[in-house]
């Protein structure tokens, strides 16, 4: 561990490469030094040079987590013996796809040299020069010191595997060169790479009564309840000469222990136009029977599916039952990095996964892969949908967010810990600022055919603008609408704020550093301000780290509360007219919500005029409401706004009421702050809103289907 | 008076030893590489023994690296047979002489014998380590010019640790090895003199390790160094074919 208190570091790097029948063994300083067995071996100095570790991602709007990839240079020249090259091992052993791991270790002991302190030297023929000549005293220096590092006790700065089949990007009689990447961006594994074949050659897949249609089509892999739309193309696997034909819907090859390639079939399927009854079903081999008698010769059948169950591993894991269907998109991600890419339980940060399930337990994803798609290309698209930040650090994969509540803890970070000069703000860099946000649908997924997408506003921004900036997705495994609301509100969020990108130098202390980590900073224009880290590259040669963090707000409560359930079903047509405020527009506008109708401690209702324009923040919005309120009533009646609850709270030394007279008339103006207007306010000196209030960019982001 | 050392008769011969740790093999001992060393698993008694294959002259023994307290008894034997495999068999051997000039960096023996077998004994109660440990041992035939160095022999100690300052002026550094680098001149040398360090680059450029002994008369431990020329031979001529040369010297650790 890279001591973060310290000022000075004896730490030392170590290589491992692992090859079919020889480990290689390579640090920065020839040195004896215990492997993770428990045994000594000398690990030579041959490292010329590694490139910067880094984790994290670059920006918000896309799944762009940096390739983590790390470019390792070994001195090829002979040392002393003219067979002391690397020449034979390229020539002997294959390279491409090995683990490598890269450990830094600081010692676990250290002894200061026993060196002799003074010393005579004769030059020339006959002179003697005596010891104050240029001895000086070396017993005081740690000039020759036995240090001993041992690497079960080091940190393991990554692991991953030689590129392949590019394996040496240099080879010279002085230099060999070569890139280790982390297991997902190596393989192009296919998650469907079963198709249905006919048997022709022998060693095939045998479908032999498969259309000829289907031939070579994906056999295929089913995430998620698919059970409201007959989506699950059913291909025919059997002869229709018998009474009744089979027919197949998921691939039942690639399933972990424990798994069914299907949960559920439903028992009404769709042949061609028509809804008919399914004789039996299999969840187990994915199949399904129909009666003959149903199908024509080019009968086309789709079911209605709930994709792959869970399995031991995820039961074990996660908890629950291994039957139930896997549709957590935690338990998905899981699933990808374990049963496809081979990523074993040691080296998958399995709290960290858990810790998201927890907060978000209620996430659903689906999927239908009936086309050939790489587990690298899909795990993007997973974890960017549902907010999901997996990184690969050291050894393993965490999985981690950011973390709309108040950070539980914070690295504060000081003038003495980043290298002068290389502190740096910028606004917006990557260009992600927008104000609006559309998701498509894929019809495929939607019993709604005419429901192209969600779009999220900032009507705020929007306005305050003058352009409609927008950023546009479609989702691949997140089809739920609350879901992407949460989700992509907080991109909009981020996106209109526009965020600033703080990068600097960092120290040793930073160097431990992780993605999503929260820094506080005291520097230039920040006073105690939270930056978020999503990205660090860490050198290994002096163990700073180039740190890269955005200023995206402090996200704690204040600034966000999801207030969806709070806000009614339906208004009318009128009713949302003059409701512009109860749906997040800070806007007063003539004739339309600009008056109130006060009747205070006991006297007449007297209209309350309210000044059109739009004010930036609810709270200039409640000071000028609960100005006019006073001035008619004569005495204070206060008027605020809590961002944590989103609700209007309006108080005064005695009773007053609120009338909501003449409803759905469209010659009464008046302004609602998220008043049941059913129920007149009357009866005490207080009342606060019924509905939450949530003003966009604020806390809340409105969305229209 | 200055010995370049290139050739360690040690490297061709059959080792063996009291007692080796498998893990710190005792072919270390002539690896070129200082810090793959040998291990011993005890502290007393231990000795290498060496058999050349026939009898070889050494006039310089060095040995560097090592985890000797100043407390440790070093003995070189030298015989013409093998007197056995302990340290009291040895005690009637032809040539013994007890090593004094040592520390942890380097030890060194000015010696004229010729055999075929030697051992190196070594005993070493004060070693809170356990063991007694040995990166390279050096020992062979050097060659000198006639006339030594000059008086200006420069010496510097470098330290290759990376130090960053912040931008509140702390620092941190990443602490490194510091290693010995050397410049020194030969004046006024005649041919012979310039033919032996052609010889001398001849046959070890700048990429073969070897022994510098910088003086050998007295106290020398401090100036014995194991490490490789970093400058190109280069002599400039002065009166009666006589010639200057300066050279530069790194010691590897």
């Amino acid at each position: 561990m890279i001591s973060q208190s310290s000022v000075n570091t004896r730490a030392r790097v170590f290589l491992k490469i692992e090859l079919d029948g020889l480990t290689l063994r390579y640090s920065d300083h020839d040195m004896y030094a215990k492997d993770t067995d428990g045994n000594y071996y000398f690990w030579e100095a041959r490292i010329k040079s590694l490139g910067n570790v880094t984790a994290g991602f670059n920006d918000f709007k896309e799944a762009a987590e940096t390739t983590s990839a790390v470019t390792i240079s070994l001195f090829n020249g002979k040392r002393a013996d003219p067979e002391d090259t690397l020449d034979d091992l390229v020539s002997d052993y294959f390279w491409g796809g090995k683990t490598a791991t890269i450990f830094v270790a600081e010692p676990t002991e250290i002894q200061e040299a026993n060196t002799m302190d003074t010393g005579y030297l004769t030059v020339g023929p006959d002179v003697t020069m005596g010891p104050d000549v240029f001895m000086g005293d070396y017993s005081l220096t740690p000039y020759f010191a036995h240090s001993e590092y041992v690497l079960a006790d080091a940190d393991i700065i990554f692991k991953g595997k030689i590129s392949f089949p590019n394996v040496f990007s240099l080879y010279s009689d002085t230099e060999l060169e070569f890139s280790i990447y982390d297991d997902r961006y190596l393989s192009e594994t296919l998650l469907n790479p079963n198709i249905y074949q006919t048997g022709i050659v022998e060693t095939d897949t045998t479908y032999p009564y498969i259309r000829d249609t289907d031939v070579s089509k994906q056999i295929p892999v089913i995430y998620g309840d698919h059970s409201n739309l007959p989506i699950a193309y059913a291909a025919m696997t059997d002869t229709s000469e018998n009474l009744s034909t089979t027919f197949k819907v998921a691939d039942t090859a690639g399933l972990a222990a424990g798994q069914a390639p299907v949960s559920y079939i439903d028992l009404d399927c769709l042949v061609d136009d028509g809804v008919i009854k399914i004789y039996s079903v299999d969840e187990t081999t994915a199949t399904l029977v129909i009666f003959t008698k149903y199908l024509q010769p080019d009968s086309r059948v789709y079911a209605r599916v709930k994709g792959k169950t869970r399995g031991t591993n995820i039961a074990s894991n996660f908890g629950g039952s291994s039957s139930d269907l896997l549709e957590h998109p935690v338990e998905v991600l899981y699933d990808l990095l374990s049963n496809y890419l081979g990523v074993p339980d040691s080296r998958i940060d399995l709290d960290s996964f858990t810790d998201f399930q927890d907060a978000n337990p209620d996430l659903v994803c689906k999927a239908y892969f009936d086309k050939p798609v790489s587990i690298a290309e899909i795990i993007p698209s997973l974890t960017f949908e549902f907010g999901m930040d997996l990184f690969s650090l050291g050894e393993k994969f965490y999985l981690s967010t950011l973390t709309f509540a108040a950070p539980t803890s914070v690295t504060q970070i000081t003038e003495d810990d980043f290298a002068p000069e290389s502190f740096k703000v910028s606004v917006d860099p990557n260009r992600m600022y927008a104000n609006k946000v559309s998701v498509l649908f894929d019809p495929f997924y939607q019993e709604d055919q005419f429901t192209n997408g969600l779009e999220l506003i900032h009507s705020q921004k929007r306005s305050f603008h003058g352009i409609e900036t927008n950023l546009q997705y479609q989702c691949v495994w997140n089809h739920e609408d609350d879901q992407i609301v949460n989700r992509f509100g907080r991109l909009l969020y981020i996106a209109s704020l526009p965020p600033r990108q703080v990068n600097f130098k960092g120290m040793a202390p930073c160097f431990a550093r992780r993605p999503n980590d929260v820094l506080e900073v005291n520097h230039f224009i920040y006073s105690s301000q939270n930056l978020y880290l999503r990205q660090i590259s860490k050198n290994l040669n002096d163990f700073t780290a180039d740190v890269s963090c955005w200023d995206i707000g402090v996200l704690d409560v204040k600034d966000w509360a999801t207030a969806l359930a709070s806000v009614p079903a339906t208004l009318s047509d009128a009713q949302n007219a003059s409701h512009a405020i109860y749906h997040g527009d800070l806007t007063i506008t003539d004739g339309f919500n600009d008056e109130l109708y006060l009747a205070y401690n006991g006297a007449g209702s007297t209209v309350v005029a309210l000044t059109p324009g739009t004010y930036d923040t609810p709270e200039l919005l409640a000071a000028h409401i609960s100005a006019q309120l006073t001035a008619t009533a004569g005495a204070s009646v206060t008027v605020t706004y809590s961002r944590s609850t989103g609700k209007f709270t309006l108080s005064a030394p005695a009773n007053f009421e609120i009338n909501w007279t003449s409803f759905y008339s469209a010659s009464v103006a008046r302004c609602n702050l998220g008043f049941d207007e059913t129920v007149h306010l009357t009866g005490t000196n207080t009342y606060t809103s019924t509905y939450v209030c949530p003003f966009d960019g604020v806390n809340q982001v409105s969305s229209w289907d | 008076m200055i010995r370049f050392l290139t050739e360690s008769k040690m490297d061709a011969a059959t080792l063996t030893s009291l007692s080796v740790n498998a893990s710190f093999p005792l072919a270390n001992i002539i690896d070129t590489k200082l810090k793959k060393t040998y291990r011993t698993t005890g502290l007393l008694n231990e000795w290498i023994k060496f058999d050349l294959g026939g009898a070889e002259q050494l006039l310089s023994f060095c040995f560097f690296y090592s985890n000797l307290t100043p407390s440790a008894t070093i003995t070189l034997y030298g015989s013409a047979t093998d007197l056995g495999n302990t340290e009291a068999s040895w005690a009637g051997a032809a040539y013994s002489q007890v090593i004094t000039d040592f520390d942890q960096r380097a030890g060194f023996l000015d010696l004229s014998q010729t055999y075929q077998w030697w051992m190196l004994a070594i005993s070493d109660s004060a070693n809170t380590s356990g063991y007694i440990e040995l990166g390279r041992i050096f020992a062979g035939v050097h060659v000198s010019p006639e006339d030594n160095i000059s008086e200006s022999l420069r010496e510097g100690l470098v330290d290759s640790s990376i130090v960053n300052f912040t931008q509140g002026r702390s620092a941190y550094g990443t602490t490194r090895e510091k290693f010995k680098q050397f410049s020194f001149d030969f004046t006024d040398i005649d041919s012979d003199d310039q033919q032996t360090l052609r010889d001398l680059f001849n046959e070890v450029g700048k990429t073969e390790p070897f022994v510098i002994i910088f003086d050998s008369d007295v106290e020398p431990v401090e100036l014995t160094r194991y490490g490789l020329f970093t400058s190109d031979l280069e002599f400039s001529s002065t009166p009666n074919y006589r010639a200057n040369c300066a050279l530069s010297f790194v010691e590897l650790r």
